[in-house]
């Protein structure tokens, strides 16, 4: 479905994309990175809107860049919103479609057949300056599906939805793999993605750094160093219990706390409760350093550069 | 009831005083101006003419110094258009070192009206048009406004902006200009004869710049697309050129006038061009005018500057009303 | 390409043009010309036929072609760069083309409809001598302006997306208004030079008295038809180049800094 041999996408001295090989079969990915990963510029080149500056790109088999049978197989729906207010959600879909060389009346059926599986139906006539966020985020998926694509390519679809148009988008983008297209889903939020695909690409710098299931990106994660701070009533006694273990990598102590930084956050969670019965600490309160996506990324990085093993 | 913390109220430290937020809005208005090539690249054409001017400046000190040459260049200047002025001061009946105080102020105020007149409109066109529009569109207001920062100040750091760029434009090479005079003169006595000239250009430049900045800024409060603030802009010139040229060619083809005296003469029409009213009241500047010939020039820019000000204090207060 | 793609763009885009501004501004362009020709009538005696002849010419071939397509041709880039909306049509098929021929075709239809609407209000106010030939040969001139200067400020607006506005301005000021009166070679490059050849012959302005001699040079003794072909062949040279410059160029809205 998506093969990319070492592309690379310059803007000027700037790196956009670097050195991404890639291949992919049909079916849903998410793309997950942080802000300035490279995740748009990698979807630009896929859409065909950017030329790698090295490497190659294939689509659906064929070069996507200025490839018009392409994009009648490719629905993209872009991060930004780009509408034109002034004109109801049912006029803006429908010319779009007429760009696929669709009659008017043809074009007029499946926007309204598209309005109608995002949930617009009912608002359709109306302008878009008078629609939600969320509302606009339908618009902007319905005029990606309404020509039937075989792959969607969606960048942060959920940017903006509460949590009720959060779980209808999720709820249309499972039941858009489950007809059997295909999917590529950008995205800076792992659980976002989680709902909808198990299979991720971690970008991050441009690079792709890892791929693989929502089990291994956890695993990942629960296995990233990070500090926990422990309120306890005897910490020096916790913080001597901890260094027999030989499960921290540093300890500082204060008044009423000990923050342990440790290579295996797991391990110490599963053995820790165990270890305090035998003694008499108690544990008012324990804090773990925010597992974020960006402290993933940050540990890869370094993978990558060889820091660490 | 709580009272929320906005964040800057328990500074206790010493705060600058109410203006610098003006100051801080022009200074990035001036820097995201910078960063547009066209802009850099106009500002370096915008001092070109003052090389030609400068050639002027040395040319008239060559004139006093060779008076066998004075016939030769009146003839010259006979078939350029616009001289009129000039030729009437050199026909005059004083001591050509007389006359040195009119021909400086001949050459500033034509530096001013026809190269200068034209870039400034192109560089105006180029800053103006996004300054508020792109706010209005971004909602950057309520941004802006959600720090202590009045519309007064808000509007007189944007205005700001574009009159840094008509200073880099129009004040400074006339300033330059000037000083090139007094170094291609025989003496610093040109100074006693001429002291009065860089007042006259600073005024110049408020004439320049305090209307067209003001309406400039007007128009793009209209408007959330730069481009349509943009057209509207170059439009008001163009059809004012348009009008006038039309009018005065009328004019001029009843009373077939030798090419000198082109456009110089007719000042009736110059109302319908804000080109050419602009001019009107540079030429009272340069005291080529009665402030009666110019008073209802210089009423009209009053005028458009109340009124765009007007405009622009109601539509940064507009997203606050909604 | 279906036809019908840029077909959809030209009724969009026209749908776009009955906005209360954009509307405003095609009755300006209508009335601007009537207005200039009211203040001629009313401040002096009826001027000769050769002068309105030019006035008119000034009026609608050159500032309503001019300002017309400056307002839609030249951003038509820009502003779907600006609106972000560029990326929806760029991943249609031939969008871009589409775009591009599609706002061409609406810039014409609505300059040469203002510029005919204008023409025809003047010559009524103006009440020449030979009305019907005066407002045809105008006709034709703008008939002819609308297409080339459209397509001209497309290919400006193309090459430079974020000063188009400005830089067709610039452009026009130094080649179309300074150096299309150039009696030299390189007004023959300009749009100016062949539509001021057109209207010295079909308005059959003499050429005698004081600006005989260098209104000859300036506008040569090539016949009509060469005008025209030659326009028509400049009108479709700038179409091909913005084309190829929407191909051959990246283009997304993170782009639209400040160029």
């Amino acid at each position: 479905m998506l093969t990319l041999n070492n592309v690379t996408k310059l803007y000027g001295t700037v790196i956009g994309v670097n050195d991404i090989t890639l291949a992919l079969e049909p079916g849903a990915y998410g793309l997950l990175g942080p802000n300035g990963s490279g995740k748009s510029t990698l979807l630009n080149l896929i859409t065909g809107q950017l030329k790698p500056s090295m490497g190659t790109l294939h689509v659906l088999g064929q070069v996507p860049w200025g490839n018009a049978a392409l994009y009648r197989q490719i629905g993209y729906c872009p991060g930004s919103e780009g509408l034109y207010s002034n004109f109801s959600g049912y006029q803006w879909v429908r010319y779009l479609l007429q760009l696929h060389g669709l009659s008017l009346s043809t074009a007029g059926e499946m926007a309204t057949r598209s309005l109608g599986v995002v949930g617009m139906r009912g608002s359709m006539h109306r302008p878009i300056a008078s629609y939600s966020r969320g509302m606009r985020q339908r618009i902007k998926l319905a005029q990606a599906i309404a020509h039937e694509p075989e792959f969607l390519i969606l960048d942060e679809p959920f940017n903006g939805l509460d949590p009720v148009g959060r779980h209808e988008m999720t709820c249309l983008l499972r039941d858009w793999i489950a007809a059997g297209k295909s999917l590529l889903l950008a995205s800076h939020i792992l659980h976002e993605i989680e709902s909808v695909t198990h299979s991720f690409l971690l970008i991050s710098g441009g690079r792709l750094l890892a791929s693989g299931t929502a089990e291994e990106v956890g695993q990942m994660l629960a296995d990233i160093p990070g500090e926990i701070t422990l309120s306890c009533n005897q910490p020096y006694r916790l913080a001597q219990l901890l260094m027999e273990q030989k499960i921290v990598d540093s300890i500082k102590i204060s008044s009423q706390t000990v923050v342990v930084s440790t290579s295996r956050p797991h391990h110490l969670f599963a053995q820790l409760p165990g270890w305090l019965a035998e003694t008499d600490v108690e544990i008012f309160e324990m804090r773990s350093a925010d597992q974020s996506l960006q402290s993933l990324f940050d540990a890869l990085l370094k993978i990558h550069q060889g820091q660490w093993s | 009831m709580a009272i929320h913390d906005l964040g800057y109220r328990p500074w206790t430290g010493s705060r600058a005083a109410d203006i610098t937020g003006s100051l801080v809005i022009a200074r990035i208005g001036i820097r995201r101006a910078w960063q547009s090539r066209w802009l850099r690249r106009l500002l370096l054409l915008a001092w070109l003419p003052a090389v030609w001017f400068g050639a002027g400046f040395f040319f008239w000190e060559q004139w006093l110094l060779h008076p066998e040459v004075r016939d030769k260049v009146q003839f010259v200047l006979l078939k350029i258009p616009y001289t009129n002025q000039l030729i009437s001061i050199l026909r005059g009946p004083e001591d050509p070192t007389q006359m040195r105080h009119a021909i400086w102020a001949w050459l500033l105020q034509s530096f001013f009206r026809y190269p200068q007149g034209v870039i400034m409109v192109l560089a105006v066109g180029l800053i103006a048009p996004q300054l508020i529009s792109q706010d209005v569109r971004s909602r950057a207001f309520l941004l802006y406004f959600s720090r202590p920062l009045s519309r007064f100040e808000y509007l007189l750091g944007k205005i700001a902006t574009v009159w840094f760029y008509l200073a880099m434009i129009a004040t400074l090479p006339a300033l330059v200009l000037y000083i090139l005079g007094i170094f291609l003169s025989p003496s610093l006595d040109v100074v006693q004869a001429t002291w009065d000239l860089p007042l006259r250009i600073l005024i110049a430049s408020a004439v320049l710049m305090i209307p067209t900045a003001s309406l400039a800024l007007c128009i793009s409060s209209l408007t959330q697309e730069s481009r349509y603030a943009g057209f509207a802009w170059f439009a008001i010139w163009i059809l004012g050129w348009f009008t006038y040229g039309v009018l005065s060619s009328l004019d001029s083809m009843a009373r077939q006038p030798a090419a000198h005296q082109v456009a110089d003469h007719v000042t009736g029409w110059s109302h319908l061009s804000l080109y050419h009213t602009l001019g009107q009241v540079q030429r009272w500047v340069f005291g080529f005018a009665s402030f009666q010939e110019s008073q209802t020039s210089a009423a009209l820019l009053v005028a458009i500057t109340i009124v765009s000000i007007t405009i622009l204090m109601r539509r940064t207060a507009a997203p606050m009303r909604a | 390409m279906n036809p019908g793609n840029f077909g959809a763009v030209f009724f969009f885009e026209w749908q776009r043009a009955l906005s209360p501004a954009r509307m405003a501004w095609w009755l300006v362009l209508i009335l601007f010309p009537a207005f200039i020709v009211a203040l001629i009538r009313v401040s002096s005696a009826q001027p000769p036929r050769e002068p309105w002849y030019i006035f008119l010419f000034a009026l609608v071939p050159m500032l309503v072609s001019m300002l017309g397509s400056l307002l839609w041709a030249s951003p038509a880039v820009s502003s779907e760069l600006e609106l972000h909306s560029w990326t929806y049509l760029a991943v249609r098929p031939h969008g871009k083309t589409a775009l591009l021929l599609g706002k061409y075709l609406a810039t014409v239809t609505w300059v040469l409809s203002a510029a005919l609407l204008g023409l025809s209000i003047s010559v009524l106010i103006a009440r020449p001598a030979d009305p019907w030939y005066l407002w045809s040969t105008i006709a034709k001139l703008a008939c002819i302006s609308c297409p080339a200067y459209a397509a001209l400020y497309l290919a400006i607006g193309c090459l430079f997306p974020q000063r188009a506005m400005a830089i067709a301005v610039a452009y026009t000021l130094v080649f179309e208004l300074v150096v299309g009166f150039v009696p030299a070679l390189i007004n023959k490059l300009t749009v100016q030079y062949r539509l001021l050849a057109l209207l010295v012959d079909w308005g059959t302005l003499p050429l005698g008295g004081r600006s005989g001699s260098g209104m000859l040079a300036m506008i040569g003794d090539a016949p009509a038809w060469h005008h025209v072909a030659i326009l028509a062949g400049y009108t479709a040279a700038m179409l091909l180049l913005a084309v190829v410059v929407v191909h051959l160029r990246e283009f997304t809205s993170e782009s639209m800094t400040n160029g």
